[in-house]
């Protein structure tokens, strides 16, 4: 069978939700259907021509009734053409690729979870957020920014009944400082016993992650990260996502981007 | 209409043929490709030991194009031989097992070891990897030096029955001189271009992108560059050529079939769009349709007048 496709998909909406970050709708009903939080799409923004030339790597944020929604930050060439794409346009995609966070395993009713998010980091958290709390986990999720203007989807987590926790760098919405902090502050609160129904899933910049992998390691609580790879096939055929891990080469595509953070060996 | 190649006897069922290190061993691409109907599949480039290649970022994109620092991650050719080779055999495609080594004797020894019972139908001779380095070697690639070269294929075809392609490097001052050199050893084909020597630097970071610092260049950039290299080399030797170098559509492929490639190898391409190989069969047999050609081997160098 299967599991992953090119499809042509259609975009519904494309538009800003803060400063360079843009929120995007897509029709494609085959992908949709199979996705599971935490996996990502490749997409051709460029439909002819060769710069850019390969696909870009974007985190699906929710997936459901037949349409992909997007999240991303405007950073370089591939994403400001993506900018562009309006309603109506065509956009070829490829996915849904990776495997996601493992919801269900770990996880059980009356466990809680810890979510952290740097920068478009909670583009995948937010899937991962919707699906635990209808597994009857409770959700806390810490967002971190440099300040408010890149703050994005904490309303939205609200909504959906997670306790949202937000960090700016300069303090110009919720707790000033950094969000590895925070979370850092709140799980040494936790005492030992409660500690135990705690798992902590994160995606953001790597030194966020690598901070996360370190706090939850030492408190002995099980935390999955997505990792950011430069990526080119998307497949598991031209090893350049390579990411070093105690169970020897894994490939970012394909074993993750989401990887037990135990697992990982940082550079 | 006849679409169908012999390269040292090979029958090959068409001239379309999937690069090494750019479709993994084909099982990356079964959700895309029929491997009963791709030529063939060159498999990641094998070496006798397993390798984990190089750090991260090992990829880049860049001006029409990427550069890879990969390094030659593989399992080892045993791996290869137990699980890749058996895995390709459920399909009608041709294999072509890549290989590399150190020095002569990894090259030899991998020729052996492929000769048993479940033997691909080629070995690709791999002496251009511009992503690992020699130790004490005069040149950073074997197929940068002519007698080295030579001396590298006569020994596999020494080992083994089993017919070779040697691929060469761009990065010489006259490809010719090496592609003669490796056709008077005895080689049955040859495959060029592996990549171009590259290297990207961030003027953020002020510091080199990739982890290896530098890196080999492919896709579209190489194109004009790898043309004429096929070009040039139809002109000096007899031996068939795959043409390699950033072929993306049908039409770029019968331009290195014109210049005097017998088959070529789609590389990048299958990073832009993982059905590559498949649109470009398709569009190739448009153009002999469309131009009333019945076999595909009339187009091979047909460019030169
Ligand atoms: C699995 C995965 C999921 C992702 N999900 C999202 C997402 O949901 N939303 C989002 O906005 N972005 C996401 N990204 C990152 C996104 O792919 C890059 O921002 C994008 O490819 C940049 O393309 P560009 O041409 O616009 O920028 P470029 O011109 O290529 O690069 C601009 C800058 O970003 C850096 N950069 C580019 N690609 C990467 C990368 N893969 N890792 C680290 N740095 C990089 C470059 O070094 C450069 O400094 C994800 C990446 C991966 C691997
Ligand atoms: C990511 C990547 C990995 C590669 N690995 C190998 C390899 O293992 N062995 C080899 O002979 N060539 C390797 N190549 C070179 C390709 O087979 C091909 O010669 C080159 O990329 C030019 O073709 P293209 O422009 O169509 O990609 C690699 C290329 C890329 C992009
Ligand atoms: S992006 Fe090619 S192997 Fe992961």
């Amino acid at each position: 069978m299967r599991k992953k496709r090119v499809e042509t998909a259609v975009v519904i909406e494309n538009r800003a939700i803060a400063e360079n970050i843009f929120r995007m709708k897509l029709k494609c009903p085959w992908i949709a259907a199979r996705t599971r939080p935490g996996q990502f799409l490749g997409i051709k923004v460029n439909d002819a021509g060769t710069d850019p030339l390969l696909r870009i790597p974007l985190g699906i944020h929710r997936a459901e009734n037949g349409y992909v929604y997007l999240l991303y930050k405007t950073v370089g060439l591939a994403t400001g053409m993506l900018k562009a794409k309006e309603k109506g346009d065509d956009l070829d995609v490829m996915g849904p690729l990776g495997n996601g966070f493992s919801v269900g395993k770990a996880l059980t009713m009356g466990s809680r979870a810890i979510l952290v998010a740097g920068g478009y980091g909670v583009s995948p958290l937010y899937s991962l957020a919707e699906t635990l709390m209808n597994n009857k986990v409770k959700v806390t999720i810490f967002i971190g920014a440099r300040d408010k203007l890149g703050i994005v989807c904490d309303k939205e987590l609200k909504k959906l009944g997670a306790a949202v926790q937000i960090t700016t760098d300069d303090g110009s919405c919720g707790l000033r400082g950094c969000v590895t902090d925070a979370v850092s502050k709140y799980l040494r609160r936790q005492k030992s016993e409660s500690r135990k129904g705690i798992k902590v899933f994160a995606c953001g910049p790597e030194p966020m992650l690598k901070a996360v992998a370190g706090l939850a390691d030492e408190l002995g609580i099980p935390a999955e990260v997505s990792l950011d790879e430069y990526m080119a096939c998307g497949v598991g055929a031209c090893r350049g996502c390579a990411v070093k891990t105690v169970n020897g080469v894994k490939l970012a595509c394909t074993d993750g981007p989401v990887f037990d953070a135990r697992d990982v060996i940082w550079e | 209409m006849s679409l169908a190649i012999n390269i040292a006897g090979v029958k090959f069922e068409n001239p379309i043929w999937a690069a090494s290190g750019t479709f993994g061993t084909g099982e990356e691409f079964l959700d895309f490709v029929d491997l009963d109907k791709i030529g063939a599949v060159v498999t990641k480039t094998v070496t006798l030991e397993a390798r984990v290649g190089n750090p991260a970022p090992r990829i880049v994109e860049t001006a029409s194009g990427m550069l890879n620092s990969i390094g030659l991650e593989n399992k080892g050719i045993d791996h290869c031989v137990k699980e890749t080779i058996p895995f390709l055999r459920k399909y009608r495609t041709k294999i072509v097992v890549s290989i590399a080594g150190n020095g002569l004797s990894d090259y030899t020894e991998c020729a052996r070891r492929l000769s048993g019972k479940n033997a691909p139908d080629m070995i690709e001779i791999n002496l251009s990897c511009p992503n690992v380095t020699h130790k004490g070697a005069k040149h950073a690639l074997f197929a940068q030096d002519g007698a080295l070269t030579g001396e590298i294929v006569r020994a596999v075809k020494r080992e083994t029955d089993i017919p070779s392609i040697t691929k060469l490097t761009p990065n010489v001052t006259d490809i010719t001189e090496i592609a003669i050199a490796a056709e008077k050893a005895g080689t049955d084909a040859l495959a060029l271009v592996n990549t171009y020597f590259g290297m990207a630097i961030d003027s953020g970071t002020g510091k080199p992108v990739l982890g290896r610092v530098t890196g080999g260049l492919s896709g579209p950039a190489i194109k004009p560059m790898a043309l004429k290299a096929v070009y040039d080399v139809y002109k000096k030797v007899k031996v068939p050529i795959i043409g390699i170098g950033g072929i993306m559509t049908a039409e770029c492929a019968v331009e290195f079939m014109l210049a005097g490639a017998r088959a070529i190898q789609v590389g990048t391409a299958n990073f832009v769009d993982p059905r590559s190989t498949m649109k470009i069969l398709q569009g190739v047999e448009a153009h002999l349709g469309e131009k009333g050609i019945k076999d595909i081997n009339e187009l091979t160098g047909k460019a030169h007048g």
